[in-house]
């Protein structure tokens, strides 16, 4: 991997973390940590509109307008999809040029295969690649042992009640 | 004969009369009448409509898939996918999709589904799923994941797709039914393999009901943390979703799912009553995934480059 890739790349993810508009989505605290029980910074009010700075677990740095900053749990947030987005960002999905470095000149769009809807009308079904999955199929055992390299182990956590 | 075919109108009248899906199941449940009786006296009864579709779909949603017929649906379903954009053929991502997907699979009801997870080669983002244990995963979303965390709730929210049937039901709605009992039979297979194509053309183009949809959110985060992972992980992406603008490679995910921020809302109530342990966030395998599935620049442009390593050497330096 060349390092101007990664450099590309870095400015992209930083682009994102960085300053992404969003609003309260109801009234909550912001907190000084990420904790239930941390100090009160302020109070945020429904449709305040903040900076989002990233997450940790269940919580997101934010950045109020008048410069506060602290954590609010991360279900009361709301998003706005902005163009003022990165637009190398939103290229990714439809190019795939996230990697290049620094040119903006279009990656040939011949070959490039999508899961639009135009795509999938015209997709003439492909059984044989089905079949080439089972190339990649791992077992059970190995799918545990590669979860305890990432210190993975199951928990016991009962699943949400079915709703009537 | 003739008092089947009474017992057919009766039901279909029942059906009629009262909520059609829950009328048409419960009655059904309660007679030795099958389908096909009460199929064949809905033809010869009922003149064609829209409450005639609207019965004949709710006598089919009432017919239970054998495993078998389950997997050959998911089969044609993921050929369907699949023809669109095909896997991204490096051994090792692909493994590495396979065992984080195996893995929480494992912590569901049913673990001993023939799981198959595969990466879709396109830039676009999304991910899907098939009857029968097949999930994929589009490149282009995995490059937007910020760690594993995300790429478990992901693929847990697609889990549960499997293993709540979401989208078993819903061809069955669309009448998929006997399409897919002649195909496990072997009978007039390439009829019934483009029929049953247009149904999966139709059924991921418009999207499962949302209702299918918020249950995959709410249950996948709890899925994901059975599997030793942050909850937070599948919220993290409705987040990265919801702030995204809406270019065409989003175009299919946003079609056919909720507004991301109700779907936000949506967890933050199902979410509300369990203290969540916190969780893996992140494993350097998911590091190593990331640089995989990076999109090179074209060589014309990257004369220094070296080739390419996917794995590290395994020989220490001479």
């Amino acid at each position: 991997m060349k390092i101007s890739c990664w450099a590309a790349l870095l400015m992209l993810v930083a682009a994102q973390a960085h300053a992404t508009p969003a609003s309260v989505a109801r009234g909550s605290e912001l907190k000084s940590k990420p904790a239930l029980d941390a100090t009160k910074v302020a109070d945020l009010s429904e449709g305040e509109q903040v900076e989002h700075l990233g997450n940790e677990g269940g919580w997101s740095k934010i950045k109020t307008a008048q410069g506060k900053t602290g954590y609010i749990r991360m279900l009361n947030l709301h998003f706005a999809a902005s163009a003022s987005n990165s637009s190398a960002v939103a290229g990714l999905s439809t190019l795939g040029n996230v990697a290049r470095t620094g040119s903006n000149t279009n990656v040939a769009t011949t070959g490039v295969k999508g899961v639009t809807k135009e795509d999938l009308d015209k997709a003439t079904p492909n059984p044989e690649e089905v079949g080439n999955m089972e190339r990649y199929v791992v077992s059970a055992d190995e799918a545990r042992k590669s979860a305890k390299t990432a210190k993975l182990s199951p928990q016991d956590i009962a699943m949400p009640e079915v709703k009537p | 004969m003739k008092t089947k075919l009474l017992i057919s109108l009766a039901v279909a009248s029942a059906v009629m009369s009262g909520c059609v899906t829950d009328g048409a199941t419960d009655a059904l449940k309660n007679t030795n009448v099958n389908r096909d009786q009460v199929n064949k006296a809905v033809d010869t009864f009922m003149p064609d409509s829209g409450y005639k579709q609207a019965l004949k779909g709710a006598v089919e949603a009432t017919h239970t898939w054998t495993p078998e017929e389950e997997r050959q649906l998911g089969t044609n379903m993921s050929a369907v996918l699949l023809g669109a954009s095909p896997l991204y053929k490096n051994p090792q991502a692909e493994r590495y999709v396979n065992e984080v997907g195996l893995w929480i699979a494992l912590q569901t009801t049913q673990p001993d589904l023939p799981w198959r997870f595969g990466i879709l080669d396109t830039p676009n983002v999304n991910a899907f799923a098939a009857p029968g244990g097949y999930v994929f995963i589009t490149r282009g979303l995995l490059l937007r994941l910020h760690n594993e965390s995300e790429l478990a709730g992901v693929l847990a929210h697609e889990i549960t797709h499997v293993i709540n049937h979401h989208h078993a039901n819903a061809m069955k709605k669309r009448g998929a039914t006997d399409v897919v009992a002649g195909l496990v039979q072997q009978k007039s297979g390439s009829a019934n393999t483009a029929a049953l194509g247009n149904l999966a053309k139709g059924l991921y183009s418009s999207g499962l009901d949302k209702s299918d949809e918020y249950d995959a959110d709410r249950n996948g985060v709890y899925l994901a943390a059975r599997a030793g992972y942050s909850a937070y992980g599948l919220p993290s992406v409705l987040q990265m979703y919801a702030s995204t603008p809406q270019d065409a490679g989003l175009q299919l995910l946003f079609a056919t799912h909720p507004d991301p921020n109700a779907r936000l809302d949506a967890l933050n109530t199902a979410m509300d009553k369990t203290n969540f342990p916190k969780g893996v966030e992140d494993a350097a395998r998911f590091k190593q995934l990331q640089k995989l599935v990076q999109y090179e620049a074209p060589a014309s442009e990257a004369p220094a480059a070296a080739p390419k390593k996917t794995k590290k050497s395994k020989k220490s330096p001479a």
